[in-house]
């Protein structure tokens, strides 16, 4: 009682909104608490906005975890050398560091620790493996292979290949968002210098069948580039096993800092790519500029972390994401869930509600972070390309909300935003004349709708 | 545990990692943090291999470090809970 007394007081929006609207209300909150506000006025969202909303966008980013910044803090406050630096103790102690964190990323995917070159993040390491191989071998072969469904900045830097005169292959993808491998076959000629194919799905969150792609490319002899930025330190996975020739990696979709990443190029059968940026040579020259240090090892510590988390996260995830659907699924009709339901990372949960805006609903979800899609192009109204190429109807890609679980997400979370989404759905449905003639029996599909 | 380190000094080793995690502003964190002790003593309880319990008891100490470093920062209490009259993880 006596806490919900002062931080009525001290939270500047409480005692904004209290004393703005009614001087009773303010009283009833200083003796009985803020719950009460809930329970007087239901479809006001006006009192809703102290505090911070719940967190449901893990695939955005993802909050760092204590033990990384833990890591990190000594080499952000007392050990500053230069990595690169070797004629001072501080340049060594900083380069140890930069090693280690090298080994703990190597060990997380079964590569070596020679094989990681660490970048500013995954567009950086898409970029340098997309344009850095296709470039390198350019004068034999001048044909790459991606999916509809990639990353922007992969299809983006596979525009800028087409413009120097390179012929790309774009893979649709089926209705569950995952592609067919005769297509993938069909579509190697012997022009083929990579195939790069996103493990996870930012959006909807399949998992492709990397271990198979890998088998198809060592077959053909051509490279393959998979972007596991949401994929690594959150499912197995191995480069060798997998046949994964360049791999690409985040640091803050894995509990570490922004700013850094990571790419895997294998050493054995050597990969060669052509850097883009020009320097001191730093990385093995793939990746010119000072290395980080206080990233790097917060990467490497996110990685380990991750490494040794790993089951006990998945479970979880497992667990919180069919507790959310269950949830869901009970109480609401006509949803869709976008996304193989069986092939995909449980954390990251896609559905579309019929017959409700999905912007309208993420504005009345107030107290939830949430998205319709990638964080990139939250800003547009536009449908998502990733749900037109899974086929997705135009009014179904526009009702779409992404729901993203995490490591630090409490079941209590999950149940509150369950209850919400379900409360607002039915709220929003209700005022939807679309809705009225659904519950009438009229196919909506079927309308000729009079054009003015 | 049928090891040469004493139950009571795991049993103390539990109930200050829970103590200290419990302190974490960021709900959170403090959530994960509880149930991450828990269930990791839990898992562990049938360890009897010395060496293994010897690690995990470092492990734990380790952390319990870490966390009395890393719980001080503030941050603005979630919507959740100024609504619900809501079990705040202790």
């Amino acid at each position: 009682m006596f806490r919900v007394f002062i931080r009525s007081f001290v939270t500047p929006n409480i005692s904004k909104s209290a004393l703005g609207t009614q001087q009773e209300n303010t009283i009833r909150t200083i003796f009985q608490g803020a719950k009460l506000f809930s329970d007087s006025d239901k479809f006001s969202l006006k009192h809703e906005e102290v505090g911070r909303p719940i967190y449901f966008d893990a695939q955005a980013t993802t909050p760092m975890d204590p033990r990384v910044l833990d890591a990190m803090l000594p080499y952000l406050v007392s050990y500053h050398g230069n990595p690169h630096s070797r004629t001072h103790p501080y340049g060594w102690e900083s380069e140890a560091a930069v090693e280690m964190a090298r080994e703990q990323v190597a060990n997380l995917i079964g590569a070596d620790a020679k094989e990681i070159i660490f970048t500013s993040g995954a567009t950086e390491s898409n970029n340098i493996s997309v344009k850095g191989v296709a470039r390198f071998y350019s004068p034999r072969k001048k044909h790459i292979i991606t999916t509809q469904i990639e990353h922007k900045c992969v299809l983006d830097s596979c525009r800028v290949l087409e413009g120097e005169g390179f012929k790309v292959t774009y893979l649709p993808v089926g209705q569950n968002g995952i592609i067919s491998l005769e297509d993938l076959e069909k579509a190697i000629t012997t022009e083929t210098s990579l195939v790069t194919i996103m493990t996870v799905n930012n959006e909807i969150g399949v998992k492709q069948p990397i271990a198979d792609i890998g088998a198809i490319c060592k077959k053909h002899k051509v490279f393959f580039h998979t972007d596991a930025a949401q994929a690594v330190g959150k499912i197995p996975l191995d480069v060798n096993k997998m046949n994964i020739d360049l791999m690409s990696i985040s640091g803050h979709k894995v509990y570490g800092p922004k700013g850094v990443g990571a790419l895997y190029i294998r050493r054995r059968p050597r990969v060669r790519v052509e850097p883009i940026q020009s320097g001191g040579g730093q990385e093995r020259g793939i990746r010119s500029g000072t290395v980080p240090t206080p990233l790097v090892v917060g990467l490497g510590a996110a990685c380990e972390l991750s490494n040794r988390e790993m089951e006990y996260d998945l479970a979880w995830m497992e667990k919180l994401s069919k507790r959310f659907l269950d949830r869901i699924y009970s109480k609401l009709t006509h949803v869709i869930r976008n996304g193989d339901p069986e092939q995909s990372y449980h954390g990251c949960i896609n559905l579309s509600f019929a017959y409700v805006e999905g912007e309208s609903l993420l504005m009345a979800l107030k107290d939830v972070a949430l998205s319709s899609g990638s964080a990139c192009t939250s800003a547009s109204l536009e449908p998502s390309y990733v749900l037109r190429a899974i086929g997705a109807d135009e009014d179904l890609a526009h009702s779409s909300i992404r729901f993203g679980l995490g490591r630090f997400t409490t079941i209590e979370e999950v149940d509150y935003t369950s209850d919400k989404t379900i409360k607002h759905v039915i709220r929003l449905r209700e005022m939807s004349p679309l809705w009225e003639m659904v519950q009438e029996g009229i196919d909506i599909k079927n309308i000729q709708w009079s054009q003015h | 545990m049928a090891s040469n380190i004493p139950k009571q000094q795991i049993l103390s080793l539990y109930k200050s990692l829970i103590r200290e995690s419990g302190k974490f502003p960021n709900y959170n964190f403090r959530c994960y943090a509880i149930r991450r002790v828990k269930d990791s003593f839990k898992a562990n309880k049938l360890l009897t291999d010395i060496k293994l319990v010897r690690k995990e008891v470092d492990y734990a100490k380790e952390n319990l470090e870490m966390i009395k470093r890393q719980c001080f920062f503030w941050t603005r209490t979630l919507i959740m809970l100024h609504l619900q009259n809501h079990p705040r993880c202790l």
